[in-house]
């Protein structure tokens, strides 16, 4: 074990980018301040910021540590990452319908959130002992599609829409990086089409459909589901320009948003400091990919190099369709921001991310920049 | 060290991931362009919204639809009721300085501390009810100071108004609040139309008809400020369409099959003891009136009946909340020998002129059986022993007819099962016979038995209801009758929305020389001098026809008088029967003195009104 962390890393730390994260996150707690103001329950601000910084702790492990070591125990924590999801359906706690936690030695985990980091160890080992090839026919995908809907399935059990979606999109986003046939993509686009309709019959609980259809037609049932989103985006659109000013957020203030301080966070920040607010964190949030995505082209093999992107690509999805269902283009699945949103675990999963993405930037030959 | 190989294909992966990032700032700016979108373009919009924004969506009750008797007249209407509310979220002044403020203005009854407790349970987002059911003064008043106090509102909510004081509880049913038992038994069966809150029919005709009665609660979206009070602002539709109002949809009004003048005329008799009237038509099963009492208002419901008033009900030893008609179950007595009479002649066990001495007794083994009158009737043929009620007669033919038989010519009429009237808790009664002795007692069915179920005693059980029933098929020809309460349901606009059917159950197969007999008899009792209601039901404005009962009541209840019970079943005119009136009353003593006259008097009531000119 000691050798992971002994390898001597080629590069200085990735200052650009922990800078960035951190500033993510202190815009994040400065919100969060915000948003719980008014609630009764005035414990969240200061315990987010215990978790930032057990969270920065966690980040700082994974940095040290040589990532190769997930090359070496990449099997062994699918292994892992299988076996507690399906623990989670038979001995998971339950809370709100679905079973999403275990107790392991009085620690309550969600395993969803490894699977998200573990599936992609799983899959950037698989493309790069596959790396002679240039691009994957429908035989050689059939494993690593496998062993993305096993974990998928489960999750979708619990049932966990968005973590399911998640850990599936970047699936996809690897096979793609990896390079598959046209022709896939076809195939897989004309089954979808047809699968659509079954899915929809079959696979989706009623809220779930609920809440697709709230978002195909918000007014239809704007007493209901529809509620949701028409609060958002009154909550957002009318921070306008501006925005109404730290603390001065009515919608969020008057407990008009439901989920202010989880999944509907954003809202509660762009109201209070409106389109240049936003602007300033969509740019946060696109530096932090890109730079993720730098990593990734200049990594060492090609091991890192999946690694880094499976994980931004993990990242940026959660992100991208957070926003999208806060502002009313996306359905609502429960998705938290990642840094922004409150929960311990989101964050640790993402300081999890984030570091193995750093320690690969660390790793990097010294030549490339 | 893990030996890694140099990736070959550097640069495509690079072109990927060059990809990758356009495709990152791509969707990134697609978010921008959505939140340039709704924050500079529609953001005016939006403000508006947020700024008199706190939509809140307020329920707006539909009304029940009212009950009506068959000629249109109102038995159960809406009132407003005002409720003096708190949003305690909203509210500025804790609880303590509230309340004596608001006395200034209005009384309150209740105590700040109670108010303190119960408003505790209550969500401060949801609404706390101060003061049910305000005055219209205090209405006025407290609309005018109502902005003084954030938070504070009054509520119009449409409630049950009864138009009468003498309103029979168990024909009306009460409704009340749905509880969380019943929520969750109506969503378990897939029933999510109700909401914690909602008011439905609990017992008799308020919960057999809910469906119809109950409306659909509407929606309107209103504009709060701050503090919870309603501002004025119209929330037109482009703003948000789907924010439009739903207006309630009220239940339907529904037309009873009962005769109101009749209904309040037989609740009003003033009978001492515990009766039940039910009048029906047997030329289609209509019920005209029904009538248990005592009874209750069901006005002592409507806002959640209180506990003392519940204990006193429940208490009350002549049991106010029995529904006699349909539960009470009672020997039939004499009323009963008609059925015997039936099944002597079905039967062929002898031809109505055959006749049977009665001594005042009759001997059967060793045991003798006594005729009500002791002096004994004489000889008696089949119409004379009906006129007479002679017990003797139907004795003797009793043991040549076999309990089977008789049971299976009760049960022909409809005893021993339920009628299935609509209303629940309706009792079945009993015809026993061997094997239900067996079953029950485990002991031999004895031929004394028999004797006592032929002159309608022993272990036979019916309710008025059923009796009524049973007299209906056998004045109309044999028809029996699923009892019918309702004629049908009319929209706001009194258009006719739905007709309810009159149901025949089974037809009974008897020739005329078999009923006319039976009929005859029927008329002499009350018709020929001699005849066991001659005195007492005779009627010098319509032909009336019937039979007395006295059932045999053993065992004592404390605190009350111990009679037999009283029954009479009559029905008018007898050439063509338009009315059956089954009267019980409880301890009445004789069928004769204690119920033939009540029966009289609500058949001629029936006629009065029937002829009285239609304004």
């Amino acid at each position: 074990m000691n050798q992971y962390f002994k390898s001597k890393t080629s590069l200085p730390m990735d200052w650009p980018m922990l800078a960035t994260i951190l500033l993510i996150c202190s815009l994040g707690l400065f919100n969060l301040y915000s948003s719980t103001y008014d609630l009764t329950i005035s414990k969240y601000f200061t315990q987010q910021m215990l978790w930032m910084l057990l969270g920065f702790v966690f980040l700082a492990v994974f940095v040290l540590l040589d990532y190769h070591i997930f090359y070496r125990f990449s099997y062994p924590i699918y292994i892992l990452t299988v076996a507690s999801l399906f623990l989670v359906l038979f001995v998971g706690k339950s809370s709100q319908g679905s079973q999403r936690w275990i107790n392991l030695a009085g620690v309550t985990i969600q395993p969803s959130e490894i699977a998200k980091v573990g599936v992609v160890i799983f899959l950037a080992r698989y493309f790069h002992n596959h790396r002679e090839q240039k691009r994957f026919g429908l035989a050689s995908l059939a494993s690593p599609l496998f062993f993305t809907l096993v974990p998928f399935l489960l999750i979708l059990k619990q049932p966990d829409l968005g973590t399911g979606l998640i850990v599936l999109f970047t699936s996809i986003t690897m096979f793609w990086f990896a390079g598959i046939q046209r022709k896939i993509i076809l195939i897989t686009l004309m089954g979808l089409l047809i699968t659509a309709p079954i899915t929809w019959k079959y696979g989706l609980k009623p809220y779930q459909k609920g809440r697709v259809i709230s978002f195909l037609n918000p007014e239809k049932d704007a007493y209901g589901k529809g509620y949701q989103i028409i609060q958002s985006k009154i909550a957002i659109g009318s921070g306008r320009f501006s925005g109404k000013g730290y603390l001065q957020g009515s919608q969020s203030k008057l407990q008009f948003l439901p989920k202010q301080h989880t999944d509907f966070v954003f809202s509660n920040f762009a109201e209070e400091f409106g389109f240049l607010g936003s602007v300033i964190l969509f740019f946060l949030y696109v530096m932090l990919f890109l730079m993720g995505l730098n990593i990734a082209s200049t990594a060492k093999e090609v091991f890192g190099m999946m690694l880094a992107f499976g994980l931004t690509a993990s990242l940026a999805c959660q992100t991208i369709i957070n926003l999208g269902m806060e502002t009313g283009l996306l359905p609502v699945v429960g998705m938290t921001l990642p840094l922004f949103s409150y929960g311990g675990t989101s964050l640790l999963s993402t300081m999890l991310a984030l570091g193995i993405i750093l320690s690969v930037s660390l790793r990097r030959p010294a030549y490339s920049s | 060290m893990i030996r890694l190989g140099e990736p070959k294909t550097k640069d495509e992966f690079r072109e990927q991931l060059f990809k990758a990032s356009y495709f990152v700032i791509f969707l990134f700016l697609i978010l921008l362009g959505r939140v340039w979108f709704l924050q500079v373009l529609e953001g005016d919009k939006w403000q508006k919204f947020a700024q008199a924004n706190r939509i809140k969506l307020k329920n707006i009750p539909a009304k029940r639809g009212r009950i009506l008797d068959r000629n249109q007249k109102v038995i159960a209407a809406n009132r407003p009721l005002f409720q003096l509310q708190l949003l305690r979220s909203k509210s500025q002044l804790p609880l303590e300085e509230l309340i004596p403020e608001l006395r200034k203005f209005i009384p309150i009854e209740k105590s700040v501390e109670d108010i303190k407790l119960e408003s505790r349970k209550i969500n401060p987002n949801y609404p706390y009810i101060i003061k049910e059911d305000l005055t219209e003064d205090e209405t006025a008043i407290m609309m005018a100071k109502q902005m003084l106090f954030p938070g504070l509102s009054i509520e119009a909510i449409p409630v049950r108004d009864y138009i009468d004081e003498t309103i029979n509880g168990h024909l009306l049913g009460y409704i009340g609040e749905i509880n969380k038992i019943q929520l969750a038994k109506r969503e378990e069966q897939d029933d999510f139309s109700y909401r914690l809150g909602d008011t439905l029919g609990i017992s008799g005709i308020e919960k057999s008809f809910e469906p119809w009665l109950r409306g659909k609660n509407g929606v309107r979206p209103v504009v709060e400020d701050v503090w919870g009070r309603e501002v004025g602002i119209e929330l037109s539709s482009d703003l948000l369409p789907g924010f439009s109002p739903r207006l309630p949809e009220d239940g339907l009004d529904l037309v009873l099959t009962i005769d109101k003048d009749l209904q309040d005329f037989a609740q009003a008799l003033t009978i001492e003891n515990a009766f039940s009237v039910v009048a029906m038509d047997p030329r289609n099963g209509d019920i005209l009136a029904m009538v248990s009492n005592p009874s209750f208002h069901p006005r002592e419901f409507v806002n959640g009946i209180n506990a003392e008033k519940w204990k006193e009900l429940q208490q009350d030893p002549r049991n106010p909340l029995f529904n006699r008609s349909i539960q009470g179950l009672y020997a039939p007595a004499s009323t009963f020998k008609v059925f015997t009479a039936m099944a002597i002649m079905e039967e062929n066990i002898a031809s109505p002129d055959q006749r049977v001495f009665c001594p005042g007794y009759y001997r059967i083994g060793r045991e003798v059986k006594r005729c009500w009158k002791h002096e004994g009737h004489g000889w008696m043929n089949l119409e004379k022993a009906i006129k007479n009620s002679c017990d003797t007669y139907f004795y003797e033919m009793s043991l040549k007819l076999g309990i089977e038989k008789i049971k299976y010519y009760a049960e022909k009429f409809g005893l021993g099962e339920k009628t299935g009237i609509n209303l629940s808790d309706e009792e079945k009664g009993l015809v026993p016979d061997e094997t239900w002795k067996k079953a029950v007692y485990h002991q031999p069915w004895v031929d004394g038995e028999t004797a006592s179920v032929a002159i309608g005693q022993g272990a036979l059980q019916t309710t008025p209801l059923q009796m009524a029933v049973a007299y209906s098929a056998l004045v109309n020809g044999g028809q029996i009758f699923t009892p019918r309460l309702a004629l049908r349901t009319l929209d706001k606009d009194n258009q006719i929305k739905e007709e309810f059917h009159i149901n025949p159950k089974k037809t009974i197969q008897f020739s005329n020389e078999m009923i006319e007999p039976i009929m005859k008899g029927l008329y002499d009792v009350v018709n020929e001098v001699g005849g066991t209601a001659y005195w007492f039901a005779r009627s010098n404005k319509v032909s009336i026809g019937g039979k007395t009962g006295t059932t045999q009541v053993v065992g004592r209840k404390s605190g009350l008088k111990i009679e037999d019970h009283a029954w009479f079943l009559g029905f008018a005119p007898v050439e063509d029967p338009e009315i059956v009136v089954s009267i019980m009353v409880e301890h009445g003593k004789h069928g004769s003195s204690g119920a033939a006259p009540y029966a009289k008097q609500i058949i001629e009531k029936y006629f009065e009104l029937r002829d009285e000119p239609v304004f």
